[in-house]
């Protein structure tokens, strides 16, 4: 019983010892010889985190707590660690062998120096303790891995400091280690497809083409309607026609109109003879002159403008034109056009005909083709 | 137990690589990007109709080309849904390029279309060779049109190889609509204006006046003359014509002989008439208005006179835009014509062909 008491005892001693021991000796172990003051408020502040970035601008900021004048600063780069005196790597491809200084505030006059793929130099003037200042360097080429890498920042009393390298950085007077990490760049997609939305209706379009009507134009006068030489008969009221036009095409679009009368006017025979014939250019239609036109008043509503060509309104509603040329054409004669992107615009077309006292008698029709183009 | 140790030391191995590929993918270091090409600029598709259904339409592409190199093929592909490259494509309903015809190409030339077998698309092919950047065109016929209303949408793609297969070189969307077309219908009715009168003022009908010509007392010696108007407008599209109906003129069971084309005879038994200006007798005026109407046969030569029951005496085969016609009636009467009071009622038809 003694003897497992003696043994226990001598077991709990050798553990109290080996505590105390490593209690003692621990802070010895992990730290080296506090000569230097701490760095405050320091920052490295990067303008690109993307890996394998090149020009990026590193300013460092920090707050000088040392008594004496400093005259330099060195600032290793590492990939592991920020601690003063560890073993340290160039992170990656990291490079700062091109580096310069392109801006200082919070003193002036210092320069870069001794710059190396993970190390560089700046020195010159002196500055007052405890204040704040920030240097910029540029052309620094960012490491290739994704992840945190260190910088370790010293200062020193002497311009030509006694720095040997990362382990023996020599004589300092305030140090700071400073983490920083590159970053996946986000890279964001959105698609925004080409859209053209183009509409003719009897009824005024709603946003979107909402609410259309197949558009019917019956002109004439009187009931039943009809044309006679003593006046000229518009839709203006009676069977009004609109377009609707909505595009994102950069340049906008155009809206052209055909006839699919070969001879440009109203026929009665399918459209090989029009006996009301196009007006032409655009001007009025006298009452007892037998022609058909039409007057585009341009856009109104929605967004962005559409306008009419002066082709088909000089100004004047009464004035019609019908171009007969140009509307048997292949792709038709442009009648509106807006020059950017639009939403929603709607454009009234008022057809007018007249007819002699010579007209044959019979029914007339006309199918007017509306076709638009935008240009992306 | 050395085996089983073994054995747990492979899986373990597995599972770890796993473990790092899943990290590396979530990191993103595997991950895989679709390359975009170049966007074609001032891209924009034309149609020569857009009424849906519509045959053999055409189809005018313009756009420039934004890469220099090489471009041996040129897709053009037909979708009802989106306009986005890479996108799945539905075709439109009822569009049909499968018997589409390259009519016309510039800017980058030397092609032919390649047939596809797919009813959207248009494939163009040619010797693999140089595109410089700058404007192109393309035209097609013979497409039909999607069968519905509203938006289409057309993807265009340029590639190296000579047969649409690889990356595109550019690429870019259109966007085109089917709208309704505007029918217009207009009716010109039939219409005929026809007045006579003894006078007529103007091309007013409703100035015509005056229905009964007092020639006075008969003589042997002179000719009595008279005229009365009528005027005539007509859409008529085969034109018009007038009969002058009745008797000559009469007396119980005496008559005035009438006249066919002959002259004014004082002494001998006449009566006729025609539509024109005479010196003998002097009395008349010739057609006036914009119109192109003529008397008739028989009733159109100066100082000639005629009269039948019947006869055309004006008329126009086409429509007739204001025609004032006037009448000179003349009558003879020989020295032992019988004492009375003569007179006749004329009726004037006209007869519009439409």
């Amino acid at each position: 019983m003694k003897t497992k008491n003696r043994i226990l005892r001598r077991g709990l001693y050798a553990v109290f010892g080996l505590v105390l021991t490593v209690a003692a000796v621990l802070p010895g172990l992990g730290s080296k010889a506090a000569a230097y003051g701490q760095i405050t408020s320091r920052s490295i502040m990067i303008s690109n985190s993307a890996t394998s970035a090149t020009s990026v601008e590193y300013t460092i900021g920090f707050t000088e707590t040392a008594s004496g004048i400093v005259k330099s600063i060195v600032v290793d780069f590492c990939d592991a660690s920020p601690l003063y005196g560890d073993a340290c790597t160039v992170p990656g491809t990291f490079s700062a062998s091109g580096a310069s200084l392109t801006g200082q505030t919070g003193t002036s006059g210092w320069t870069l120096s001794g710059a190396t793929a993970g190390h560089f130099v700046i020195s010159g003037a002196s500055f007052n303790s405890a204040a704040a200042m920030t240097f910029t360097v540029a052309g620094i080429t960012n490491p290739s891995a994704t992840g945190s890498y260190y910088a370790r920042i010293y200062t020193y009393a002497a311009q030509s400091n006694n720095y040997s390298n990362v382990t023996t950085p020599g004589t300092v007077l305030d140090f700071g280690g400073i983490a920083l990490s590159t970053a996946n760049v986000i890279s964001i997609t959105a698609k925004v497809q080409e859209t053209l939305t183009f509409c003719v209706s009897g009824a005024a379009p709603t946003s979107g083409c909402g609410g259309t009507s197949t558009p019917a134009v019956t002109l004439g006068h009187g009931t039943p309607a009809v044309l006679t030489s003593s006046q000229v008969d518009d839709n203006g009221t009676t069977t009004p026609t609109y377009t609707q036009l909505t595009t994102n095409a950069a340049s906008g679009a155009i809206v052209r109109m055909k006839n699919s009368n070969t001879c440009g006017g109203l026929s009665k025979d399918g459209g090989s003879t029009c006996d009301i014939a196009p007006k032409g250019s655009v001007g009025a239609i006298s009452a007892g002159t037998a022609a058909f036109g039409l007057y585009v008043a341009g856009g109104s509503g929605g967004t962005g403008t559409v306008t009419a060509n002066a082709n088909y309104n000089d100004g004047t509603s009464t004035h019609y034109a019908m171009r007969t040329a140009n509307v048997t054409s292949t792709y038709g004669d442009p009648i509106e056009s807006s020059s950017g992107p639009v939403s929603d615009v709607n454009s009234q077309l008022t057809f007018a005909a007249g007819a002699a006292s010579t007209t044959p008698a019979g029914v007339y029709t006309a199918n007017m083709t509306l076709i638009a183009t935008g240009t992306f | 137990m050395a085996r089983l140790h073994a054995n747990l030391s492979k899986s373990f191995r597995t599972l770890f690589i796993l473990l790092v590929v899943s990290l590396l993918l979530g990191a993103g270091l595997f991950k895989l990007y679709r390359v975009h090409a170049a966007q074609l600029n001032a891209r924009s598709v034309m149609l020569s109709n857009s009424a849906v259904d519509a045959t053999n339409v055409s189809y005018e592409f313009n756009f420039d080309v934004a890469t220099a190199g090489t471009v041996g093929s040129v897709k053009f592909e037909f979708c009802s849904n989106s306009p986005l490259i890479g996108e799945p494509c539905t075709p439109p309903w009822g569009f049909d390029s499968l018997n589409a015809t390259l009519s016309s190409q510039s800017g980058m030339t030397g092609f032919s279309i390649n047939p596809s077998p797919n009813v959207n698309e248009i494939e163009i092919t040619r010797v693999p060779s140089a595109a410089t950047p700058g404007a192109a065109s393309f035209t097609f016929g013979n497409i039909q049109n999607p069968a519905d209303l509203g938006s289409a949408y057309v993807r265009v793609l340029t590639y190296a190889s000579n047969n649409a297969t690889g990356p595109e070189t550019d690429s870019g969307g259109l966007a085109f609509a089917m709208s309704e077309d505007v029918t217009i219908v207009a009716e010109v009715p039939p219409y005929l204006t026809f007045c006579s009168g003894v006078s007529i003022a103007g091309f007013d009908c409703s100035t015509a006046s005056g229905d009964f010509i007092d020639f006075g007392i008969l003589s042997p010696t002179t000719a009595n003359a008279g005229q009365s108007q009528m005027m005539i407008a007509t859409n008529a599209g085969s034109g018009y014509s007038v009969r002058a109906s009745g008797p000559t003129m009469t007396s119980g069971i005496n008559v005035l002989p009438t006249m066919s084309s002959g002259l004014s005879q004082p002494g001998t038994g006449q009566f006729g008439m025609n539509l024109r200006a005479n010196v003998l007798p002097s009395v008349g005026q010739d057609t006036q208005g914009p119109g192109g109407g003529q008397p008739g046969v028989g009733y159109n030569v100066p100082n000639r006179f005629s009269f039948n029951d019947g006869d055309v005496i004006a008329g126009n085969a086409l429509p007739e835009d204001f025609r004032k016609y006037t009448l000179s009636y003349i009558v003879n009467v020989a020295p032992d014509q019988p004492p009375g009071v003569y007179a006749t009622t004329l009726t004037y038809i006209c007869l519009a062909n439409f």
